[in-house]
Protein backbone atom coordinates (compact mmCIF):
# COMPACT_ATOMS: atom_id res chain seq x y z
CA UNK A 1 0.00 0.00 0.00
CA UNK A 2 2.80 2.42 0.97
CA UNK A 3 4.57 1.66 -2.30
CA UNK A 4 1.43 2.49 -4.25
CA UNK A 5 1.22 5.85 -2.48
CA UNK A 6 4.78 6.67 -3.53
CA UNK A 7 4.37 5.46 -7.11
CA UNK A 8 0.98 7.06 -7.77
CA UNK A 9 2.20 10.72 -7.94
CA UNK A 10 4.99 9.68 -10.27
CA UNK A 11 2.48 7.88 -12.45
CA UNK A 12 0.18 10.91 -12.56
CA UNK A 13 3.09 13.23 -13.38
CA UNK A 14 4.23 10.85 -16.14
CA UNK A 15 0.72 10.76 -17.65
CA UNK A 16 0.42 14.54 -17.49
CA UNK A 17 3.89 14.99 -19.00
CA UNK A 18 2.90 12.66 -21.84
CA UNK A 19 -0.31 14.62 -22.47
CA UNK A 20 1.57 17.94 -22.45
CA UNK A 21 4.18 16.65 -24.89
CA UNK A 22 1.40 15.38 -27.16
CA UNK A 23 -0.23 18.80 -26.94
CA UNK A 24 3.00 20.55 -27.85
CA UNK A 25 3.80 18.21 -30.71
CA UNK A 26 0.32 18.35 -32.14
CA UNK A 27 0.09 20.80 -35.00
CA UNK A 28 -2.61 23.38 -34.56
CA UNK A 29 -5.39 22.53 -36.94
CA UNK A 30 -5.81 25.88 -38.58
CA UNK A 31 -8.65 25.65 -41.02
CA UNK A 32 -7.02 28.19 -43.28
CA UNK A 33 -5.63 25.51 -45.56
CA UNK A 34 -8.18 24.18 -48.05
CA UNK A 35 -10.48 27.04 -47.11
CA UNK A 36 -11.85 29.35 -49.82
CA UNK A 37 -9.98 32.62 -50.21
CA UNK A 38 -11.55 35.12 -47.78
CA UNK A 39 -13.73 37.80 -49.25
CA UNK A 40 -11.92 41.05 -49.81
CA UNK A 41 -12.02 44.08 -52.03
CA UNK A 42 -8.92 46.26 -52.14
CA UNK A 43 -8.02 49.15 -54.45
CA UNK A 44 -5.51 48.28 -57.13
CA UNK A 45 -2.23 50.08 -57.25
CA UNK A 46 -1.93 52.58 -60.14
CA UNK A 47 -5.40 51.71 -61.45
CA UNK A 48 -7.73 54.43 -60.35
CA UNK A 49 -11.18 53.21 -59.29
CA UNK A 50 -10.45 49.51 -59.80
CA UNK A 51 -10.45 46.92 -57.05
CA UNK A 52 -8.97 43.47 -56.59
CA UNK A 53 -11.42 40.96 -55.15
CA UNK A 54 -11.25 37.24 -54.36
CA UNK A 55 -13.06 36.57 -57.64
CA UNK A 56 -10.13 37.98 -59.62
CA UNK A 57 -7.94 35.19 -58.27
CA UNK A 58 -10.24 32.43 -59.52
CA UNK A 59 -9.41 30.24 -62.48
CA UNK A 60 -5.65 30.16 -62.12
CA UNK A 61 -3.14 28.77 -59.73
CA UNK A 62 -1.64 31.84 -58.14
CA UNK A 63 0.60 33.08 -55.38
CA UNK A 64 -0.63 35.87 -53.12
CA UNK A 65 2.12 37.75 -51.31
CA UNK A 66 1.62 40.17 -48.44
CA UNK A 67 4.44 42.69 -48.41
CA UNK A 68 5.25 46.24 -47.29
CA UNK A 69 7.75 48.85 -48.38
CA UNK A 70 9.21 49.05 -44.86
CA UNK A 71 9.81 45.30 -44.64
CA UNK A 72 13.36 44.27 -45.49
CA UNK A 73 12.72 40.52 -46.05
CA UNK A 74 9.92 41.56 -48.44
CA UNK A 75 12.48 43.46 -50.50
CA UNK A 76 14.88 40.50 -50.45
CA UNK A 77 12.24 37.98 -51.55
CA UNK A 78 11.38 40.04 -54.63
CA UNK A 79 14.32 38.27 -56.26
CA UNK A 80 12.61 34.90 -55.74
CA UNK A 81 9.30 36.18 -57.07
CA UNK A 82 11.02 37.56 -60.15
CA UNK A 83 12.41 34.07 -60.80
CA UNK A 84 8.95 32.53 -60.26
CA UNK A 85 7.32 34.99 -62.60
CA UNK A 86 10.00 35.02 -65.30
CA UNK A 87 11.10 31.38 -65.40
CA UNK A 88 7.99 29.53 -64.26
CA UNK A 89 5.24 31.88 -65.41
CA UNK A 90 3.56 31.86 -62.01
CA UNK A 91 0.94 34.51 -61.46
CA UNK A 92 1.77 36.48 -58.33
CA UNK A 93 -0.59 38.94 -56.68
CA UNK A 94 0.90 41.42 -54.24
CA UNK A 95 -1.02 42.90 -51.32
CA UNK A 96 0.75 45.92 -49.86
CA UNK A 97 0.06 45.95 -46.13
CA UNK A 98 -0.35 49.42 -44.55
CA UNK A 99 1.32 51.16 -47.47
CA UNK A 100 0.43 54.27 -49.40
CA UNK A 101 0.58 54.13 -53.23
CA UNK A 102 3.65 56.39 -53.35
CA UNK A 103 5.50 54.05 -50.97
CA UNK A 104 4.65 51.05 -53.16
CA UNK A 105 5.81 53.01 -56.19
CA UNK A 106 9.23 53.65 -54.63
CA UNK A 107 9.45 49.99 -53.53
CA UNK A 108 8.81 48.47 -56.95
CA UNK A 109 11.07 50.98 -58.68
CA UNK A 110 13.86 49.97 -56.32
CA UNK A 111 13.36 46.20 -56.07
CA UNK A 112 11.45 45.37 -59.26
CA UNK A 113 7.85 44.37 -59.87
CA UNK A 114 7.20 40.64 -60.21
CA UNK A 115 3.47 41.09 -59.51
CA UNK A 116 0.60 40.46 -61.86
CA UNK A 117 -1.45 42.94 -59.83
CA UNK A 118 -0.81 44.90 -56.64
CA UNK A 119 -3.64 45.70 -54.22
CA UNK A 120 -3.40 48.21 -51.40
CA UNK A 121 -4.46 47.06 -47.94
CA UNK A 122 -4.03 50.51 -46.46
CA UNK A 123 -6.39 50.05 -43.54
CA UNK A 124 -5.32 46.45 -42.91
CA UNK A 125 -8.77 45.17 -43.82
CA UNK A 126 -7.71 41.95 -45.51
CA UNK A 127 -4.81 40.72 -43.38
CA UNK A 128 -6.76 39.29 -40.36
CA UNK A 129 -9.04 37.18 -42.56
CA UNK A 130 -5.95 35.69 -44.23
CA UNK A 131 -4.50 34.79 -40.85
CA UNK A 132 -1.49 36.98 -41.40
CA UNK A 133 1.06 37.09 -38.58
CA UNK A 134 4.10 39.04 -39.70
CA UNK A 135 5.42 40.15 -43.05
CA UNK A 136 6.25 38.71 -45.47
CA UNK A 137 3.71 35.93 -45.95
CA UNK A 138 2.69 34.12 -49.11
CA UNK A 139 -0.20 31.85 -50.04
CA UNK A 140 -0.63 29.42 -52.90
CA UNK A 141 -4.17 29.50 -54.29
CA UNK A 142 -5.62 26.78 -56.50
CA UNK A 143 -7.81 27.38 -59.54
CA UNK A 144 -10.92 26.87 -57.44
CA UNK A 145 -9.88 29.76 -55.23
CA UNK A 146 -8.90 27.76 -52.19
CA UNK A 147 -5.83 28.41 -50.04
CA UNK A 148 -3.55 25.39 -50.39
CA UNK A 149 -0.32 26.55 -48.81
CA UNK A 150 0.69 29.25 -46.34
CA UNK A 151 4.33 30.33 -46.32
CA UNK A 152 5.36 32.37 -43.31
CA UNK A 153 8.51 34.42 -43.78
CA UNK A 154 10.76 35.20 -46.69
CA UNK A 155 10.58 33.09 -49.85
CA UNK A 156 14.19 32.18 -50.59
CA UNK A 157 15.29 31.16 -54.10
CA UNK A 158 15.70 27.54 -52.94
CA UNK A 159 12.08 27.52 -51.71
CA UNK A 160 10.91 27.80 -55.31
CA UNK A 161 12.23 24.35 -56.23
CA UNK A 162 11.77 22.79 -52.84
CA UNK A 163 8.30 24.04 -51.90
CA UNK A 164 6.44 26.14 -54.45
CA UNK A 165 7.01 24.19 -57.67
CA UNK A 166 6.05 20.79 -56.18
CA UNK A 167 2.84 22.27 -54.72
CA UNK A 168 1.96 23.99 -57.97
CA UNK A 169 2.70 20.78 -59.93
CA UNK A 170 0.41 18.87 -57.57
CA UNK A 171 -2.37 21.42 -58.02
CA UNK A 172 -1.98 21.28 -61.79
CA UNK A 173 -2.20 17.49 -61.68
CA UNK A 174 -5.35 17.71 -59.53
CA UNK A 175 -6.88 20.09 -62.04
CA UNK A 176 -6.09 17.81 -64.98
CA UNK A 177 -7.57 14.79 -63.22
CA UNK A 178 -10.91 16.51 -62.76
CA UNK B 1 -8.67 42.24 -11.95
CA UNK B 2 -8.14 38.64 -10.88
CA UNK B 3 -4.53 39.41 -9.96
CA UNK B 4 -5.79 41.54 -7.06
CA UNK B 5 -7.39 38.44 -5.58
CA UNK B 6 -3.85 37.21 -4.93
CA UNK B 7 -2.12 40.52 -4.40
CA UNK B 8 -4.39 42.07 -1.76
CA UNK B 9 -4.28 39.07 0.65
CA UNK B 10 -0.50 38.86 0.07
CA UNK B 11 -0.17 42.52 0.95
CA UNK B 12 -2.33 42.14 4.06
CA UNK B 13 -0.39 39.09 5.24
CA UNK B 14 2.94 40.83 4.68
CA UNK B 15 1.69 43.94 6.42
CA UNK B 16 0.29 42.23 9.49
CA UNK B 17 3.29 39.94 9.80
CA UNK B 18 5.61 42.92 9.81
CA UNK B 19 7.51 43.15 13.11
CA UNK B 20 6.56 46.79 13.62
CA UNK B 21 2.89 46.06 13.15
CA UNK B 22 3.07 43.06 15.41
CA UNK B 23 4.93 45.06 18.02
CA UNK B 24 2.32 47.79 17.89
CA UNK B 25 -0.54 45.39 18.30
CA UNK B 26 1.31 43.91 21.23
CA UNK B 27 1.64 47.37 22.76
CA UNK B 28 -2.06 47.95 22.33
CA UNK B 29 -2.62 44.66 24.09
CA UNK B 30 -1.14 46.12 27.28
CA UNK B 31 2.38 44.76 27.04
CA UNK B 32 3.94 48.15 26.47
CA UNK B 33 7.22 49.15 27.99
CA UNK B 34 10.59 47.49 28.35
CA UNK B 35 13.35 47.21 25.79
CA UNK B 36 12.09 47.98 22.24
CA UNK B 37 14.60 45.59 20.67
CA UNK B 38 13.49 42.82 22.97
CA UNK B 39 9.85 43.66 22.25
CA UNK B 40 10.44 43.50 18.51
CA UNK B 41 12.19 40.20 18.90
CA UNK B 42 9.37 38.82 20.98
CA UNK B 43 6.81 40.18 18.59
CA UNK B 44 7.85 37.94 15.76
CA UNK B 45 8.27 34.66 17.53
CA UNK B 46 6.04 31.93 16.16
CA UNK B 47 4.13 31.86 19.40
CA UNK B 48 3.17 35.55 19.20
CA UNK B 49 2.39 35.27 15.53
CA UNK B 50 0.08 32.43 16.35
CA UNK B 51 -2.09 34.61 18.55
CA UNK B 52 -1.99 37.69 16.33
CA UNK B 53 -2.13 36.47 12.76
CA UNK B 54 -5.19 35.62 10.74
CA UNK B 55 -3.98 32.03 10.62
CA UNK B 56 -5.08 31.30 14.11
CA UNK B 57 -4.74 27.64 14.95
CA UNK B 58 -8.24 27.59 16.41
CA UNK B 59 -9.70 28.72 13.11
CA UNK B 60 -8.07 25.86 11.23
CA UNK B 61 -8.78 22.89 13.46
CA UNK B 62 -10.10 22.14 16.89
CA UNK B 63 -8.06 23.02 19.98
CA UNK B 64 -6.96 19.39 20.39
CA UNK B 65 -4.84 19.64 17.30
CA UNK B 66 -3.55 23.09 18.18
CA UNK B 67 -0.01 22.01 19.01
CA UNK B 68 0.20 19.82 15.97
CA UNK B 69 -0.73 22.64 13.58
CA UNK B 70 1.44 25.12 15.43
CA UNK B 71 4.49 22.91 15.05
CA UNK B 72 3.73 22.46 11.38
CA UNK B 73 3.43 26.19 10.83
CA UNK B 74 6.55 26.91 12.84
CA UNK B 75 8.43 24.42 10.75
CA UNK B 76 7.30 26.10 7.51
CA UNK B 77 7.89 29.67 8.60
CA UNK B 78 10.98 29.29 10.75
CA UNK B 79 13.46 30.76 8.28
CA UNK B 80 11.15 33.58 7.29
CA UNK B 81 10.56 34.55 10.90
CA UNK B 82 14.25 34.40 11.73
CA UNK B 83 14.88 36.89 8.96
CA UNK B 84 12.19 39.16 10.28
CA UNK B 85 13.54 38.96 13.79
CA UNK B 86 17.01 39.98 12.77
CA UNK B 87 15.59 42.81 10.69
CA UNK B 88 13.50 44.06 13.58
CA UNK B 89 16.45 43.84 15.94
CA UNK B 90 18.71 45.72 13.59
CA UNK B 91 15.87 48.21 13.15
CA UNK B 92 17.70 50.00 10.39
CA UNK B 93 14.82 50.53 8.00
CA UNK B 94 11.70 52.15 9.40
CA UNK B 95 8.54 50.12 8.89
CA UNK B 96 6.94 52.98 7.01
CA UNK B 97 9.73 53.04 4.41
CA UNK B 98 9.55 49.29 4.02
CA UNK B 99 5.82 49.31 3.54
CA UNK B 100 6.06 52.24 1.08
CA UNK B 101 8.60 50.24 -0.93
CA UNK B 102 6.25 47.26 -0.83
CA UNK B 103 3.31 49.36 -2.02
CA UNK B 104 5.38 50.80 -4.88
CA UNK B 105 6.52 47.30 -5.80
CA UNK B 106 2.94 46.03 -5.83
CA UNK B 107 1.76 48.99 -7.89
CA UNK B 108 4.43 48.35 -10.52
CA UNK B 109 3.84 44.62 -10.61
CA UNK B 110 0.07 44.71 -10.70
CA UNK B 111 -0.75 47.81 -12.68
CA UNK B 112 -2.38 47.08 -16.03
CA UNK B 113 -0.06 47.63 -18.97
CA UNK B 114 -0.73 50.82 -20.88
CA UNK B 115 -3.04 50.37 -23.79
CA UNK B 116 -1.29 50.36 -27.13
CA UNK B 117 -4.14 52.06 -28.96
CA UNK B 118 -3.84 55.78 -28.61
CA UNK B 119 -5.27 57.53 -31.66
CA UNK B 120 -8.85 58.79 -31.76
CA UNK B 121 -9.39 56.64 -34.85
CA UNK B 122 -9.03 53.64 -32.54
CA UNK B 123 -12.09 54.61 -30.54
CA UNK B 124 -15.67 53.70 -31.32
CA UNK B 125 -18.25 56.41 -30.83
CA UNK B 126 -20.74 54.04 -29.19
CA UNK B 127 -19.57 53.47 -25.58
CA UNK B 128 -21.18 50.02 -25.40
CA UNK B 129 -19.37 48.89 -28.55
CA UNK B 130 -16.14 50.46 -27.33
CA UNK B 131 -16.45 48.49 -24.08
CA UNK B 132 -16.95 45.24 -26.01
CA UNK B 133 -14.08 46.12 -28.35
CA UNK B 134 -11.72 46.66 -25.41
CA UNK B 135 -12.74 43.37 -23.83
CA UNK B 136 -12.02 41.63 -27.13
CA UNK B 137 -8.65 43.39 -27.49
CA UNK B 138 -7.63 41.83 -24.17
CA UNK B 139 -8.96 38.44 -25.21
CA UNK B 140 -7.11 38.29 -28.55
CA UNK B 141 -3.43 37.43 -28.48
CA UNK B 142 -0.91 39.32 -30.58
CA UNK B 143 0.31 36.61 -33.00
CA UNK B 144 3.87 37.91 -33.11
CA UNK B 145 4.40 38.91 -29.46
CA UNK B 146 5.20 36.95 -26.32
CA UNK B 147 2.14 36.65 -24.09
CA UNK B 148 0.75 40.02 -25.06
CA UNK B 149 -2.78 40.78 -26.05
CA UNK B 150 -3.46 43.04 -29.00
CA UNK B 151 -4.55 45.70 -26.48
CA UNK B 152 -0.97 45.97 -25.25
CA UNK B 153 0.86 45.53 -28.53
CA UNK B 154 1.90 48.07 -31.12
CA UNK B 155 2.80 45.46 -33.74
CA UNK B 156 1.33 46.10 -37.18
CA UNK B 157 -0.77 42.96 -37.07
CA UNK B 158 -2.19 43.94 -33.65
CA UNK B 159 -3.31 47.26 -35.10
CA UNK B 160 -4.84 45.34 -37.98
CA UNK B 161 -6.62 42.94 -35.65
CA UNK B 162 -8.00 45.79 -33.55
CA UNK B 163 -9.28 47.45 -36.73
CA UNK B 164 -10.80 44.11 -37.79
CA UNK B 165 -12.59 43.77 -34.43
CA UNK B 166 -13.96 47.32 -34.63
CA UNK B 167 -15.15 46.73 -38.17
CA UNK B 168 -16.81 43.44 -37.19
CA UNK B 169 -18.52 45.05 -34.18
CA UNK B 170 -19.83 47.88 -36.34
CA UNK B 171 -21.14 45.26 -38.77
CA UNK B 172 -23.22 43.84 -35.89
CA UNK B 173 -21.26 40.64 -35.30
CA UNK B 174 -21.36 39.05 -31.86
CA UNK B 175 -18.20 38.58 -29.78
CA UNK B 176 -18.43 34.82 -30.27
CA UNK B 177 -18.60 35.12 -34.05
CA UNK B 178 -15.61 37.48 -34.11
CA UNK B 179 -13.53 35.12 -31.96
CA UNK B 180 -14.63 32.10 -34.01
CA UNK B 181 -13.59 33.88 -37.21
CA UNK B 182 -10.16 34.69 -35.79
CA UNK B 183 -9.75 31.10 -34.56
CA UNK B 184 -10.50 29.91 -38.06
CA UNK B 185 -7.73 32.09 -39.49
CA UNK B 186 -5.17 31.82 -36.71
CA UNK B 187 -6.05 28.70 -34.76
CA UNK B 188 -6.81 28.38 -31.05
CA UNK B 189 -3.64 30.22 -30.08
CA UNK B 190 -5.19 33.53 -31.09
CA UNK B 191 -7.10 33.82 -27.81
CA UNK B 192 -5.41 34.48 -24.48
CA UNK B 193 -7.49 31.71 -22.87
CA UNK B 194 -7.46 28.49 -24.87
CA UNK B 195 -10.84 26.80 -25.37
CA UNK B 196 -11.71 23.74 -23.29
CA UNK B 197 -11.68 20.78 -25.66
CA UNK B 198 -10.10 17.33 -26.06
CA UNK B 199 -6.74 18.87 -26.91
CA UNK B 200 -6.66 21.21 -23.91
CA UNK B 201 -8.14 19.12 -21.09
CA UNK B 202 -4.66 18.40 -19.72
CA UNK B 203 -3.81 22.09 -19.84
CA UNK B 204 -6.92 23.12 -17.93
CA UNK B 205 -7.22 20.37 -15.35
CA UNK B 206 -3.61 19.33 -14.69
CA UNK B 207 -3.02 22.09 -12.09
CA UNK B 208 -6.03 20.91 -10.07
CA UNK B 209 -4.95 17.28 -10.28
CA UNK B 210 -1.44 18.23 -9.17
CA UNK B 211 -2.86 20.35 -6.37
CA UNK B 212 -4.95 17.44 -5.09
CA UNK B 213 -1.92 15.17 -5.18
CA UNK B 214 0.16 17.85 -3.47
CA UNK B 215 -2.36 18.14 -0.65
CA UNK B 216 -2.54 14.34 -0.29
CA UNK B 217 1.26 14.09 -0.29
CA UNK B 218 1.57 16.86 2.33
CA UNK B 219 -1.07 15.17 4.48
CA UNK B 220 0.69 11.79 4.28
CA UNK B 221 4.10 13.32 5.07
CA UNK B 222 2.78 15.33 8.02
CA UNK B 223 0.83 12.40 9.41
CA UNK B 224 3.85 10.11 9.14
CA UNK B 225 6.07 12.70 10.82
CA UNK B 226 3.50 13.18 13.54
CA UNK B 227 3.22 9.45 14.21
CA UNK B 228 7.00 9.14 14.42
CA UNK B 229 7.06 11.93 17.00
Amino acid sequence: MTRVIYVLPLLVIAILAYLFVQLLLKEDTIELINRPVPEFSLPLFAQEGKNLTQKDLEGNIAVVNFFASWCLPCAVEMQSFKIMQREHAIRIFGIAFNNRPEEVDIFIKKFGNPFYEIALDQNSQAAPAWGMNALPESFVIDAKNRIRYHHIGMVRPEHIEEIFLPIIAKLKAEEQNR
Amino acid sequence: MSRYVFVIPTFLVLFFRHPRVLRRSKSVGGLNGGDPVKRASQACTPHMLDSRSAFSSASLVGNDDKDYWRSFREFLSASFLRKQESRAINNRIPAFAEMTALVIFLIFTTISPALAMTGPEEKLSDPALEKRARALYYEVRCPVCDSQSIAESNAGISTALRAHIRKSLLAGQSDEVIIAGLRQSYGNDITMTPPVNNATYALWYAPFILLIFGVIAAFVVIRTANRQQ
